[in-house]
């Protein structure tokens, strides 16, 4: 079992295909993580300084959710292994976000 | 003489059931031997879940349909205890090894099947549907003027010769056993599987493997009638820790194949018996279904 962390460096719509580094060479996913950008934010109060009085992001922070491993066209919160290296996922991926991907690789164990 | 490598896949075995693998028509005027035979079990990448739990050759007269099994045969095939590894790049061990063949006169234990008969690798499942399942085995044919050199000369005989499973008089034992209950817990000695051996059966132990669980430290065998535990020879029983096991259960996951039976076990017949496989515990429970023994040896019968 091998674990790989991809990086989303530029949006990635969903259904595009992801492509792994050569070396990445999968024989099967065991388990996706994402790590899902969430906004850090201050909610508006009654502050006199002017950045608060509104609603304000603050920064960014990651929010881990497991993807489903699935067969085919993956929807919304799934991902698919289309080949040993190209992965595709279900969700819209912003830059920033993070890709856990745990698999076997390719001839590790027999049968994959 | 030729050789045949056979291949099978199924997508499946129904939970608590049979199914064939793989299976090879023997053609007309053939002699076959199976002597090796390696197989991948299902396997969950996601969940890590396995449900092959054996498989064992069967001889048949229909194809696609699971025929008679021939006895004492039930390799362990699941994926975290497969006694007969495929063999292929990603296995840590060589297929298994029925017996070597060909050998005739010396009563090699390979299987052996007439002309037009099916040979079938049949697989079983657990308490749920496997996933797929691949094996193979190998055949070696002979043409009936070959088959001289075996001291026979017609199909009877040739099933009939020790491995052929007409007989019973010499056949390679395969059995193994997984521990149906927990242990106590109290790093005593319990048995955890037994064998009962009739006045007209004769078992020899060739080799063991051991699938242990992090709770388990001791193992030895005992057998009833002439009240010997074994090892014997040092008196100490198997060491069979996660961590120093000393009886590998040679598995495509072991860097160890399954070792020989020591000397003073691999010479005792158990006769007229009954057959205890013992554990001790360290002090915490094994529970049910974790340990597992393979056996690999000869069985006769003198009726």
């Amino acid at each position: 079992m091998k674990t790989f962390i991809y990086a989303v460096e530029s949006d990635i719509t969903a259904g595009t295909d992801i492509t792994l580094p050569k070396t990445v060479n999968i024989g099967a996913l065991s388990s996706v993580i994402r790590l899902k950008n969430v906004d850090i934010s201050h909610a508006a109060c009654g502050a006199t300084d002017a950045a608060y009085s509104s609603a304000t992001t603050l920064g960014t922070s990651h929010s881990p959710e497991s993807l489903e491993i699935v067969n085919s066209t993956p929807s919304a919160g799934q991902i698919q292994l289309v080949n040993s290296n190209t992965i595709v996922c279900g969700d819209n991926l912003s830059a920033g976000e993070v890709l856990i991907i745990h698999y076997i690789e390719s001839g590790e164990i027999p049968g994959f | 003489m030729k050789y045949v490598p056979v291949y099978g896949e199924v997508d499946s075995i129904p939970a608590n059931n049979t199914s064939i693998i793989a299976e090879f028509e023997v053609p007309a005027g053939k002699y076959a031997e199976v002597y090796a035979v390696g197989v991948i079990p299902d396997y969950d990448p996601t969940t890590g879940d396995s449900y092959l739990d054996y498989v064992s050759f069967a001889h048949s007269s229909v194809k696609g349909q699971v025929g008679s099994i021939i006895p004492k045969c039930r390799i362990s095939a699941n994926y975290y205890r497969n006694a007969a590894p495929y063999g292929n790049g990603a296995s840590k061990q060589p297929e298994l090894i029925i017996d070597l063949p060909g050998v005739g006169p010396q009563n090699s234990l390979t299987y052996k099947f007439a002309p037009g008969d099916i040979i079938q690798l049949v697989g079983k499942s657990l308490s749920s549907d496997t996933g797929k399942v691949r094996a193979r085995f190998d055949v070696i044919l002979y043409d009936s003027d070959e088959i001289n050199t075996f001291g026979v000369t017609s199909p009877d005989e040739w099933i009939n010769l020790p491995g052929g499973y007409a007989q019973k008089n010499l056949i390679r034992l395969f059995d193994f056993y997984v521990n149906s209950s927990s242990t106590s817990g109290t790093g005593k000695w319990e048995t955890f599987a037994s064998v009962s051996v009739q006045d007209y059966e004769y078992i020899y132990i060739q080799s063991l493997g051991f699938k242990p669980h992090d709770n388990s430290k001791y193992f030895r065998i005992f057998d009833q009638s002439s009240n010997k535990y074994f090892p014997q020879l040092t008196n100490n029983p198997f060491i069979v820790t996660k961590t120093e096991n000393i009886l590998p259960f040679g598995s495509d996951k072991d860097y160890q194949p399954r070792p020989p039976a020591p000397p003073d076990l691999e010479s005792h017949v158990f006769n007229n018996t009954s057959i205890d496989f013992e554990i001790q515990d360290n002090g915490n429970s094994i529970p049910a279904g974790e340990i597992c023994l393979q056996v690999v040896g000869i069985y006769t019968i003198s009726k």
